[in-house]
């Protein structure tokens, strides 16, 4: 297996996990008092946003967040790169594809879907506002509970999925920006093109019709 | 229809038409024969002919060009003087021109086949060039080898520049007594030659024939993918290292836990980068 299968394989992993940390927890606070029970808990979720399990919880509902991080047509975004990228890779094989224009769109689309990347691991620590980040516990000593603030799984797969899919996204664009083909028209299509302009000369009509005047010619001339 | 083909049947023709009287025949299928003739050269050297053009016009056309960029003429002033006497008396008269118009537009056409262009979309293999051998450094000037050669090449440039004026000039004069296609192809070669040197500097697209998989530039590019995973790995940890410190910044009560994950971070992207630096940039 060549080294570029090896990470175009990677990208593909890559972009299955990016599309699984879509359906996964971003981010938890929770809070667990002196007798080791939970008694507040808010996860983010990417689609959903902020839930809870304790519905009916005063002390739940005191630490609900305000609003949800990043707007659902980002979100829609995401998927739909996601879905663009899985097609670049498994259909369209930058080694065989004749487009010029093609191989740049899609190498620049699939440079959307790493930006987009990008933007969300950085950006989410800022949508957080004044939620710890990455993880931390803290220990309130006058009640005794603790405060458990961390990012989940669904955000840890977008930081994994991020080194997996930048590589060959890199090797694609960078491939498509710099390689061209030399076009070069086959001899065929040059022959083809000069016998489509050239006017025809059908020389034994030419000849026939010539001696044809010059028998009746000559006949006439008999008589 | 091979020329041998044609040229009996020709002689046929004209026999014939002689008997019948009738040169105004002999003088049309003479002027397609030129048009034909002048239509595959054009084509051949990537002109085409323009609608309501004449011939004259299309000859001085490519004249132009090629006297333009490369400083060679594709048709003798002797070939444009003669069909500038012929074609306006022609097409005036409807091809009812003089014997002696008609004989000198045949000297014209078979003048004309004896031309040799080469086809200019066909791409000039440099192995095709017989006696070009001083500037085979085309392939010096490659892409894959142009970056390792970079500061000598420089230092030359002037020297080749000079080499190529002088071969240009030569084969301009060679032209003016015999042009053939192996001589076009030559010229252009040089041009081109003369062109890369001139945008070395520029950013240019590295041209394969083929397929990519077949290229060496392509194959040579494939290992950098590697490189591509150190820089998007740096591009991460520095990401999450700065995001980190901006957060340690705001909360400093923690800077003791959280200090630590930002120096993990950006102490391993900052080694990273000097990995990516040490075996992907300086190595080039």
């Amino acid at each position: 297996m060549r080294i570029i299968d090896v990470f175009k394989n990677l990208f593909f992993v890559g972009l299955m996990v990016l599309f699984f940390s879509c359906f996964f927890d971003w981010y938890s606070f929770s809070m667990i008092n002196s007798n080791g029970e939970m008694i507040m808990k808010w996860s983010y979720h990417l689609f959903f946003g902020w839930a809870t399990p304790f519905s009916n919880s005063s002390v739940n509902n005191e630490y609900q967040p305000e609003s949800s991080l990043f707007p659902i047509s980002i979100n829609v975004v995401l998927i739909g790169l996601i879905i663009f990228s899985v097609y670049i890779v498994v259909f369209k094989n930058i080694e065989n594809i004749t487009s010029e224009k093609n191989k740049i769109v899609y190498g620049y689309g699939i440079m959307a879907l790493c930006i987009l990347i990008l933007y969300y691991i950085s950006s989410f620590p800022w949508y957080l506002g004044e939620l710890y980040y990455p993880a931390i516990n803290i220990d309130d000593l006058e009640s005794g509970s603790t405060f458990i603030y961390t990012i989940e799984l669904g955000y840890i797969l977008q930081v994994l999925a991020f080194p997996m899919i930048f590589a060959y996204t890199l090797y694609y664009l960078m491939t498509a920006i710099k390689f061209e083909k030399e076009e070069s028209a086959p001899e065929k299509i040059v022959h083809d093109l000069v016998l489509n302009v050239q006017e025809e000369l059908d020389f034994d009509k030419l000849i026939a019709k010539e001696e044809l005047k010059f028998i009746t010619h000559n006949k006439s001339k008999n008589k | 229809m091979s020329y041998e083909n044609q040229d009996i049947k020709l002689k046929n023709l004209i026999q014939v038409c002689k008997e019948t009287h009738n040169y105004k025949k002999i003088a049309v299928v003479g002027f397609i024969l030129i048009g034909n003739r002048l239509n595959e050269i054009g084509i051949k050297l990537g002109t085409r002919k323009k609608s309501g053009e004449t011939l004259v016009e299309y000859m001085e056309r490519i004249n132009h060009v090629f006297q333009q960029n490369l400083g060679i003429l594709i048709f003798k002033d002797y070939f444009i003087e003669t069909l500038s006497e012929c074609e306006p008396l022609f097409l005036r008269e409807q091809g009812n021109i003089p014997y002696e118009d008609i004989r000198t537009m045949y000297e014209l056409y078979f003048e004309l086949r004896r031309l040799d262009v080469p086809n200019l979309h066909r791409q000039i293999d440099e192995n095709d060039l017989v006696g070009v051998s001083p500037y085979n450094f085309q392939s010096f000037l490659s892409p894959s080898s142009k970056r390792k050669h970079n500061n000598s090449s420089d230092t030359l440039k002037p020297l080749i520049l000079q080499k190529i004026k002088e071969k240009q000039i030569a084969l301009q004069k060679q032209s003016k007594e015999r042009l053939n296609s192996s001589l076009l192809e030559e010229v252009i070669s040089l041009k081109k030659v003369q062109n890369t040197l001139d945008n070395k500097n520029k950013q240019h697209k590295i041209k394969f024939e083929g397929t990519l998989k077949e290229s060496i530039d392509y194959q040579q590019s494939i290992e950098k993918v590697v490189g591509y995973f150190i820089l998007g790995m740096v591009i991460l940890l520095f990401t999450l290292g700065m995001s980190i410190t901006m957060k340690v910044v705001l909360y400093s009560e923690f800077f003791g836990s959280l200090s630590y994950w930002a120096l993990l971070f950006v102490g391993g992207g900052a080694i990273l980068l000097i990995v990516y630096f040490t075996y992907f940039i300086k190595r080039r």
